[in-house]
Order: structure tokens, then C-alpha cells, then sequence
């Protein structure tokens, strides 16, 4: 690992004095040339984002959503920790969608695969350790001295030879003028005083006064709100809709053919799904119409008898089977699984003539941020993306489609308002992106002392990755 | 017109009485700290207090709140320091956080009923309330923990 920050002028994306004239750092790390390219270590793409307020405010912008794993605490720790920060004043910020905010190992702005911590930690002890040599700078600007006269202890640079002390709310607005240097030293991490002790959650005293903000809780002047029908079976597509009781609801406003169906717009939830409930709708089914559980199952015990693509092949085990030893063979199943976060999925739009908001609770802001570009019809630069709490993620609002968001702009475009679109909770276990069904047939043989003498495990299943963002990720077996 | 009380404030709203008591909550008062989960009971997510008692305000219509006093997670202490939120925060019991409020809405019912559960009696009074994230171990000790602060005279 590197023992040192290093970032360069062209690599400085902002140092500003905002309103408050307080610090904004952010930092540019060397990009990767590509995913593939990037080590464990996750230090290659650019991240890290620290604001400090003239009131000593330390605002740590997280670039990984929040679904519990608290990621909005572990990350601002590390940060806060090279910064020497004191920790009663450390606040969480969602990041915005922005290429300084990609993951450094995946090379886009997403959260999975248990992946925040460890891709972030020298990320953000890095953007922290930056900022505190500033803030060291300016303080022996401001006294004349040495900056190796300079320490710094929980929120402040202390003079070493005087004991004066200046807190970083009060070097806020110097530091903010000054270079940061190109090279800036990590602790040794037995100097941590944050990381590896248990501290508070900074998102607990929120989530236990109803104060904390989901996206299903995002409201808007003159928003409406929007339930789905979509089609019974997975690939369907609208032949043709009745609106005409749905639109005798009251409280609904419009009911439109989207991509995914048909949706109701109403003034709020209740509205909209009774209005949703009552439409008529003819499908046309398209070529999953008689797909089953059942049948897929059969296929895949009969493609496990099959010879497949070789993950591993060592000796011949069918030789070893067919001999002597004790044989014993077993299949293993899992089903098709809903991630059934607790918050079903849901996503507000507000689109503009010249710009889209989104407020989601979303592990991918990037393929959200395409997606509401190529459908809103407008340039990257003019869709946002707000990223809220999540209830639960589970990998279900991180899709190659961006569905529950493409479908809101969708839906937006149709509302003419700000528009908000709740899946009720069973369009969110009807609507898919399931984890995938798999079969295992395992054959083994032991010989008289219990030793293995021959393993065979066929595997079948649909690929996770194949036909999305993250197919290159894919090799001939994932 | 309907006409209830919500965390001792009187209310008025116009809307259909089959209404459920959750959607008048989040989106014509505007209190969304009550969550929708599942719309049928089945999760707790949506639990508030109608006149003390426990309800799924999902599948309660609001007609049946009407001249009554409504309690929701912002209305049990307006500064974090009921004898629940302190356990809760004192436990660092969230992880997403979506169920919480359901969660100390029913434990809030079963504190008053027994002051002082056991694990057996928190386990049956929370059964209704699910958690993704699994933090039940969690809920039960913070329980515990809020049962000795309002002994102690934490109570509001």
C-alpha cells in the first residue's frame, strides 16, 4: 500500500470558499485504465470529499449509499480519523453522481458486494489526511512558524512551542487558499484514535424519531403519485387498456401507457392504486407465457447431466467414480429469491425542460444517471441523481436496467409534475431481479478409510452478470 | 371531514373514511416517519398508537381514528429522550432503519402492558414486527435496557 497521498494540480477538482467560507477539498486519485486493472488496495479511481465549516463542522460526502451497513459512519471515520477530526462534529452527506465519486474497483458509482469499506479505506484516509496538511499549513502561516511545529488533536492545530491552539473552524477559510501539498504522509495505523474502536452510529438518533429521509418519504411541491400495472409475466408487452374505471377513481389524474404498463397518476398512493386496481388490461405474453418453475427445474436437472464448461478438472474423476469406493451422490437446490427489502421499490422524478431530478434510494447512480439522461432526452450534466436512505438494498437497486428509476421518468414525462412511483409490495416480489435459481448435482466416492477418492459438481444456472454494465467482469464462468 | 387528534395536535382531513389511517399519515399530514411495508398487516412496519393501543395503520381505515388520539414515532418525545429512543440509540439497534419506527411503536405497547418482559414476552409482542436486517437481538436487549431507564425515571 501507499505510504502517501499523492495528487496533482490537474487532479484537484475543487478548493473553494463556499458561502460559510469554509473549506471544500476534493480529491482526484489516479484513475485506473480499466476495472481489471484495479488491485484489492481499490485506490485508483478518484473519490473522497471533505467539507469543513467555519463552525468546525466536518461534512464527510459518502459516495456509497446507506442500507445498513453503515457505511455513512465507517467511512466518515476513516477520514476523520487521518484528519485528527473531532468526532462530535463529523456529519454524513450522500454524494452526487459524479465520476469523482466511482467506485474505486468498479470504475462506476455503485455499492455491492460488500465492497465500501475496504475499497474506501485508504480513499478516505487519504482526502483526510490532505486536508489536515492544509489546515496544518495554514495555521503556521497564521503563526509564522515551521509547519513541523504544528500538531493536531481532535479539531485542532496545536503550536508546539507556544501551546496556542487555532480550531479547524477557524482555519476554514485560510486553508481554503491554499495549495494542498502533493505528497501527504498516512498514519501509522497504530496512531488511529477512530478506527477499530466501536463507535455510535451517526444515523441512529434519525431512524428512531421518524426523521430519517427514504425515498418512498421524499416529497415535492405539486408532486403526484404513480402505481404500475405491469405485465403478468416477465417480458410482456400492452396489447391493450380500459382506463375508463380507473379514471372514475377519485384522485386520479392520468392514467398513460408506459414501457413497463400502464400507469395511474394521482394525487397521492391510496388514489393511484385503487385507480390502479381497477384498470382492464389486455397482455400480450410473449414468448415467457408458458414458462415454469416446474419445467426450468427439469431443464436444469437434465443440462446437469451434460458435460458443461470446465470451472476446475483434476484427474478423471468419472474414472475414480466408476471404481471401487463408496458413492454418494446429492443435489443441491435454491429457488428463485426476492431480495424483499423492507422499503418496496419506489423513485421520484421532477423533469424539466432542461433538467431531471431523481430521488432514490439506489445502489447505482451511474446506470440510473444514464438511463434518466437517455430517456429524459437530456445531457448527463442536467440529470441529478439523490441518493436517500435505503431500507434495505440486497443488490435488488443495483440492475443493469435501472428499472424502477427508467420508469419514473417515464411516468414523468407523462405526469407533466414532479411524479413519485411506489411498487406496492407485491409489484416489488412480482417485479423481479431475482437472485437466480441454481442446481448442484454432486457425485463423490470415498474409499474404506472415509478419504475422497473423486468429486463431480455440476452446476446450472443463469448468469448474474451476462447482458449487463458488469459483463466485462464476466469471465467464460462467473 | 374527518376530525382525530395526531400526537395532541386536532386534525382535519377530507378524505374518503376507507382511507387507510398510514396514507392520511405520510401524505396529507405529512408524517412519514410511519413506514408502508406491506399494506396488509403482515410486517409492522406501519404500526402507530390509536387512543394507546398498537394498530397497523395500513390496513386501519381512518375512519376508525376519528375522534381519537393518534400517536406516531414523532410524537412519543419531541427531543429523542423517550426511555425506547434512548435504549435505542444507546444500543445503536438501526441498520436501514425502515422498521424501527414500527418497532418501538409495538415495544412502546408491550412496556406499558409488562414494565418489566421477559425475552419469551418480547419475542410474542414483537412477532409482528419484521426486520430485514435482523436486528432482533438487538431489539430485544434495548427492551430490556429501556424497561431499567423507565424504572429508573427516565419516562416521560
Amino acid at each position: 500500500m501507499s505510504a502517501a497521498a499523492v495528487m496533482e494540480r490537474r487532479e484537484f477538482l475543487k478548493l473553494t470558499v463556499g458561502a460559510s467560507g469554509g473549506l471544500l477539498i476534493g480529491i482526484y486519485l489516479p484513475a485506473a485504465r480499466s476495472a481489471r486493472a484495479a488491485a484489492p488496495e481499490g485506490v485508483f479511481a478518484p473519490n473522497a470529499f471533505v467539507r469543513i465549516a467555519t463552525d468546525g463542522t466536518v461534512s464527510v460526502v459518502v459516495n456509497h449509499s446507506e442500507m445498513g451497513q453503515g457505511v455513512y459512519t465507517s467511512l466518515p471515520m476513516l477520514l476523520a480519523d487521518e484528519l485528527d477530526a473531532d468526532w462530535a462534529k463529523v456529519r454524513f452527506e450522500p454524494a452526487p453522481v459524479d465520476p469523482a465519486y466511482n467506485h474505486p474497483v468498479y470504475g462506476v458509482q455503485m455499492t455491492g458486494g460488500s465492497t465500501s469499506t475496504w475499497s474506501g479505506f485508504d480513499q478516505f484516509r487519504k482526502a483526510g489526511a490532505v486536508a489536515r496538511a492544509v489546515l496544518v499549513m495554514a495555521a503556521a502561516q497564521q503563526w509564522n512558524v515551521a509547519a513541523e511545529k504544528c500538531t493536531t488533536a481532535s479539531g485542532f492545530v496545536l503550536n508546539s512551542a507556544t501551546n496556542a491552539r487555532l480550531s479547524y473552524g477557524e482555519l476554514a477559510a485560510k486553508a481554503a487558499l491554499i495549495k494542498p501539498p502533493a505528497e501527504v504522509p498516512l498514519k501509522n495505523p497504530k496512531d488511529f484514535q477512530l478506527v477499530g474502536k466501536p463507535l455510535k452510529r451517526l444515523d441512529t438518533p434519525e431512524k428512531t424519531n421518524g426523521k430519517a429521509v427514504f425515498g418512498i418519504d421524499v416529497m415535492l411541491p405539486g408532486m403526484l403519485t404513480a402505481v404500475v400495472a405491469r405485465g403478468p409475466v416477465f417480458g410482456a408487452k400492452l396489447k391493450t387498456f380500459d382506463s375508463a374505471k380507473a379514471a372514475a377513481v377519485p384522485g386520479v389524474r392520468k392514467v398513460v401507457a408506459v414501457p413497463s404498463g400502464v400507469a395511474v397518476i394521482a394525487d397521492g398512493f391510496w388514489a393511484a392504486k385503487r385507480g390502479r386496481d381497477a384498470l382492464q388490461i389486455e397482455w400480450d405474453e410473449g414468448a415467457m407465457a408458458d414458462f415454469s418453475t416446474r419445467g426450468m427445474r427439469e431443464q436444469y436437472a437434465g443440462l446437469a447431466k451434460e458435460a458443461g464448461l470446465d470451472a476446475r478438472k483434476e484427474g478423471d474423476a468419472a474414472v475414480a467414480l466408476a471404481g471401487a469406493g463408496k458413492k454418494i451422490e446429492a443435489v443441491y437446490e435454491v429457488p428463485y429469491l426476492s431480495h424483499a427489502m423492507m422499503e418496496p421499490l419506489n423513485c421520484v422524478v421532477d423533469l424539466r425542460a432542461d433538467r431531471c431530478e431523481v430521488w432514490t434510494g439506489t445502489q447505482f447512480q451511474t446506470g440510473d444517471h444514464m438511463a434518466a439522461a437517455q430517456i429524459s432526452g437530456l445531457k448527463p450534466e442536467q440529470v441529478q441523481i439523490h441518493t436517500t436512505l435505503l431500507g434495505g438494498g440486497f443488490g435488488r437497486r443495483a440492475n443493469p436496467s435501472a428499472d424502477f428509476v427508467a420508469e419514473c421518468v417515464h411516468v414523468a414525462k407523462s405526469a407533466g409534475v414532479p411524479v413519485k412511483v411506489i411498487w406496492t409490495r407485491e409489484d416489488d416480489m412480482r417485479g423481479g431481479f431475482y437472485r437466480p435459481a441454481y442446481y448442484h448435482a454432486l457425485a463423490g466416492c470415498l474409499d474404506a478409510n472415509g478419504v475422497p477418492l473423486a468429486w463431480s459438481h455440476h452446476i446450472v444456472g443463469q448468469s448474474i452478470m451476462e447482458g449487463g454494465p458488469f459483463a466485462a467482469f464476466h469471465q467464460e464462468r462467473d | 371531514m374527518i376530525s382525530f387528534r395526531v400526537n395532541g395536535k386536532p386534525v382535519k382531513v377530507d378524505v374518503d373514511g376507507s382511507m387507510p389511517l398510514l396514507w392520511v399519515l405520510r401524505e396529507n399530514l405529512q408524517l412519514t416517519g410511519t413506514k408502508y411495508g406491506c399494506g396488509m398487516a403482515q410486517c409492522g412496519a406501519c404500526t402507530v398508537h390509536i387512543d394507546g393501543e398498537a394498530v397497523r395503520s395500513c390496513v386501519a381505515p381512518v375512519s376508525r381514528a376519528a375522534g381519537r388520539e393518534v400517536t406516531t414515532i414523532e410524537g412519543i418525545s419531541p427531543d429523542l429522550t423517550h426511555p425506547l429512543q434512548r435504549a435505542w440509540i444507546e444500543l445503536d439497534v438501526p441498520q436501514c432503519g425502515y422498521c424501527q419506527s414500527g418497532q418501538i411503536m409495538s415495544a412502546a405497547v408491550l412496556l406499558r402492558d409488562k414494565p418489566h418482559p421477559s425475552d419469551e414476552d418480547i419475542d410474542e409482542a414483537m412477532t409482528g414486527n419484521i426486520c430485514r436486517c435482523g436486528t432482533y437481538p438487538r431489539i430485544r436487549r434495548a427492551i430490556h435496557r429501556a424497561a431499567e431507564l423507565k424504572a429508573a425515571g427516565g419516562a416521560k
